[in-house]
C-alpha cells in the first residue's frame, strides 16, 4: 500500500565519472601509459571506447552508470628500482566493475606482456 | 479454472436478470422512454462524474436491464500500431442494468464473456499493451492471438437526506494466448474497488470519491520447434532493449496497481458541472525465471479537469472543456552481478519519459420528443512526446481534431424504437518528430519505430454510424433489441480500417 500511495520520483541523475588507477605488477615506477579502454555496459550491452596517454590513472566521465566489464591494453614505460627503462605492452581486463557512485574509483593490476 | 469460471459468469448472468426481473415486477415495461433516457448522447456530459459511484445514484431515472449477444470485427489494412495487429473478431455476451431501488438509491452491475481473435500482432507477446507499453515482451514473429475476457462489475448508491454515498467493485479476468509458435500466454487480474460521497448544496452537489486498484499478469512465451524459436526483447521504449536478459528470459510476472482520487461538482438542473481527477498507478515486471528480479517499473501519472455548462429544458444544450495531462516514465532497474541466479539491483534509472496532452472543447445540443435529437461537435488538440534517454531517441507528433456527431432516438409507433447515430471526425497533423540513434540501431527495431511513427503521426479521417431498433411488446415488460454498426478511418498513409458491429438482446 505505501508503494501504491508513495509519489514516485524520477531517478535521473544518469551518468558518472570513473578513476581508474593502473597498477604495476613488478616493483617499479610508471612515467608514461598509451592505452585503449573498452568498457561494456553489462545491462545495455553499451560499449564505450578511448584511447590516449597517462602516467598511471584513466579518467572517464559521462558514463551512464551501472556494471561495467572493463578491457584496457595499451603499452607503458616504467622505471625499475635500479633505474632501468622498461617499455612493455600490458593487459587489464576486469568482468564486473560497478560505477554507481558519483565518483567511482578503482585500482586494477596490470599483467606485462612482453618487451 | 475454466469451468469454475464460466459457473461464475453463468451465475452472475442469472443473478442480475433475476435483481432486474424482481425489481421490475412493478415497473411499466421499458419503452420508448426509457430507451431514449438511457442511450441518450446528453449523458456523454456526465460520464466521468459517474466515475464517483455516489453521483450514479443521480444518474438516470429509470431502470432498464440489456442482456444480449454481440460480434465486433475490425479489419485494417496495415496495422496502424504493430503491436495492435491488423484487426480482430470478437464476440460477447453480456448483460448490463442499472436499475432504481427507489427514489434515493439504485444499484448497477455488468457481467460479460468475450472471446475471440486478434489478428497480425507483431512486437507484442503480452496482453494489456495500451496499460503497459513500452514495457513489454515482444518478438519479430508475433501472430494471431486468441483471447477471452471476464468482467463483473457492480455497484450501489444510496441518498441519506443531502448525502449520497456509494461503492462499485469492478473485476477483469483475461487470458490472451497462441497456439503456434512463438506461444505467448498471458493471464490478467484486474480488480478495481471504488467509494464516493457527495452532499447537497443549494442547486449543486459536491462529491468525493477515491478509486483503489489490483492488477496482476503472468506470462511467459514458449517454442515448440526445437531450431524455430526467435529471441524475445525486453522492450524499453522507442525500440530499445533490456539486452542482458532479452533472449530467452520469457516467464514474466507484472504486478501493479494505484490510486485515483476524484471531485466533482454537479448541479441538480441547470449549471455549472466540474469534474477534477488525478491518479497515480505503477507496474512492476518482474523476470520469474531470475528469482523474481525486477526488471522495470512503469509509473503512469495522471491529472484531468472537465469543467461545465448544462441546461436543460425544450432544448437541452451543454459546453464543456476537457484538459488532460498524462506522464508516463519508466525505470529500468539495473542488475548488479548474479549469486546462484539472485541478482541485487543495483540502480534505477528513469529511462523511459512520455508526456501526453489532450486538451477538447464539446458542445451537445439536443431535443427529447417523440423524435429526440442531440448533436455534438467536439474540437481538440493532442501532442504526445516520448523520450528515451540513452542513447537518446525521441517522437513527437502534435494533432488537432475535429468530430461531429448526430443521433435520431424516434419512436415510430406504440411498438417500435429507432434509435441512429452517425459521426465523422478529421485528425490533422500539426508536426511531428523522430530521433534515433540509427548506427547504434538493428534494422528490424528502425523498421517497426518508422512503421509506428509514419501512422501515429499520420492524418485520419473517420465515419462511423449506428442504427439500433427496439421491438416493445404489449402488455409486456420485455422488449427486444437488434443493433448494427459499420465504420470506416483512413489514414494519409493510404491505408484504411473497417470496423463493423452486430448485436442483439432483449431489454428487461
Amino acid at each position: 500500500m505505501v508503494a501504491i500511495t508513495s509519489c514516485h520520483k524520477d531517478s535521473d541523475d544518469y551518468t558518472t565519472s570513473c578513476e581508474i588507477e593502473l597498477i604495476l605488477s613488478v616493483e617499479g615506477e610508471m612515467e608514461v601509459i598509451q592505452y585503449s579502454i573498452e568498457m561494456m555496459n553489462l545491462n545495455t550491452r553499451d560499449v564505450v571506447t578511448a584511447a590516449g596517454k597517462t602516467q598511471d590513472v584513466i579518467t572517464v566521465s559521462e558514463i551512464l552508470r551501472g556494471a561495467y566489464s572493463i578491457n584496457i591494453e595499451g603499452v607503458v614505460r616504467y622505471r625499475n628500482a635500479d633505474g632501468d627503462v622498461f617499455t612493455q605492452s600490458f593487459r587489464v581486463q576486469s568482468e564486473y566493475v560497478l560505477m554507481v557512485d558519483n565518483d567511482n574509483k578503482i585500482e586494477l593490476e596490470m599483467t606485462l606482456m612482453g618487451t | 479454472m475454466r469451468d469454475m469460471r464460466h459457473n461464475f459468469l453463468i451465475i452472475s448472468f442469472i443473478g442480475l436478470a433475476l435483481v432486474a426481473h424482481a425489481q421490475q415486477k412493478d415497473d411499466v415495461a421499458p419503452k420508448h422512454e426509457v430507451l431514449a433516457e438511457h442511450l441518450s448522447m446528453s449523458n456523454d456530459a456526465m460520464l466521468s462524474a459517474w466515475d464517483n459511484p455516489a453521483l450514479m445514484e443521480m444518474a438516470y431515472k429509470t431502470s432498464l436491464t440489456q442482456f444480449g449477444v454481440a460480434l465486433d470485427r475490425q479489419e485494417r489494412s496495415e496495422p496502424f500500431v504493430l503491436q495492435k495487429g491488423t484487426g480482430h473478431t470478437l464476440t460477447s455476451i453480456k448483460v448490463d442494468t442499472y436499475l432504481r431501488l427507489s427514489a434515493g438509491s439504485a444499484v448497477w452491475g455488468k457481467a460479460s464473456y468475450m472471446t475471440g481473435m486478434k489478428r497480425g500482432i507483431k512486437w507484442n507477446s503480452v496482453a494489456d499493451f495500451d496499460l503497459l507499453e513500452p514495457d513489454i515482451l515482444g518478438d519479430t514473429v508475433g501472430g494471431d492471438t486468441r483471447t477471452e475476457q471476464y468482467v463483473f462489475e457492480g455497484g450501489y448508491a444510496s441518498r441519506i437526506n443531502r448525502w449520497r454515498v456509494g461503492g462499485e467493485m469492478l473485476f477483469r479476468a483475461e487470458q490472451e494466448y497462441r497456439k503456434v509458435d512463438p506461444r505467448m500466454r498471458s493471464i490478467v487480474t484486474d480488480l478495481t474497488l471504488r467509494t464516493g460521497v457527495s452532499r447537497e448544496l443549494g442547486e449543486n452537489n459536491l462529491g468525493l470519491s477515491v478509486e483503489g486498484n489490483i492488477y496482476r499478469q503472468t506470462g511467459s512465451v514458449d517454442f515448440y520447434k526445437p531450431l524455430g524459436s526467435v529471441p524475445e526483447y525486453q522492450m524499453l521504449g522507442l525500440g530499445a532493449v533490456y539486452s542482458r536478459f532479452s533472449g530467452d528470459i520469457n516467464d514474466l510476472f507484472f504486478k501493479g496497481g494505484g490510486i485515483k482520487v476524484q471531485a466533482d461538482l454537479i448541479p441538480n438542473g441547470n449549471g455549472v458541472f466540474s469534474t477534477l481527477r488525478v491518479s497515480q498507478h505503477h507496474y512492476e515486471r518482474v523476470a520469474r525465471l531470475l528469482n523474481s528480479l525486477p526488471l522495470s517499473t512503469l509509473y503512469n501519472k495522471e491529472a484531468s479537469v472537465r469543467v461545465g455548462w448544462r441546461h436543460s429544458s425544450k432544448l437541452n444544450y451543454a459546453v464543456w472543456a476537457d484538459f488532460k495531462y498524462n506522464r508516463r516514465t519508466s525505470d529500468q532497474h539495473l542488475a548488479g552481478t548474479s549469486s546462484s541466479q539472485i541478482y541485487p539491483v543495483i540502480a534505477d534509472l528513469t529511462m523511459y519519459k512520455n508526456k501526453i496532452l489532450a486538451t477538447s472543447l464539446t458542445a451537445l445540443v439536443g431535443h427529447q420528443a417523440k423524435i429526440g435529437w442531440n448533436v455534438k461537435a467536439q474540437i481538440g488538440y493532442l501532442n504526445n512526446k516520448q523520450e528515451f534517454v540513452y542513447p537518446h531517441r525521441s517522437m513527437r507528433y502534435e494533432h488537432a481534431y475535429g468530430e461531429l456527431t448526430g443521433q435520431i432516438i424516434t419512436k415510430v409507433s406504440k411498438s417500435w424504437s429507432l434509435t441512429g447515430t452517425a459521426g465523422v471526425s478529421y485528425f490533422g497533423r500539426i508536426s511531428r518528430n523522430l530521433v534515433l540513434p540509427l548506427a547504434d540501431m538493428e534494422p528490424h527495431f528502425i523498421e517497426m519505430l518508422n512503421h509506428n511513427y509514419r501512422f501515429m503521426s499520420a492524418d485520419f479521417a473517420s465515419a462511423s454510424m449506428l442504427m439500433r431498433a427496439d421491438y416493445h411488446f404489449a402488455r409486456s415488460r420485455f422488449s427486444i433489441f437488434a443493433q448494427a454498426g459499420y465504420g470506416y478511418t483512413h489514414s494519409s498513409e493510404r491505408e484504411h480500417q473497417n470496423n463493423i458491429m452486430f448485436s442483439i438482446g432483449i431489454n428487461l
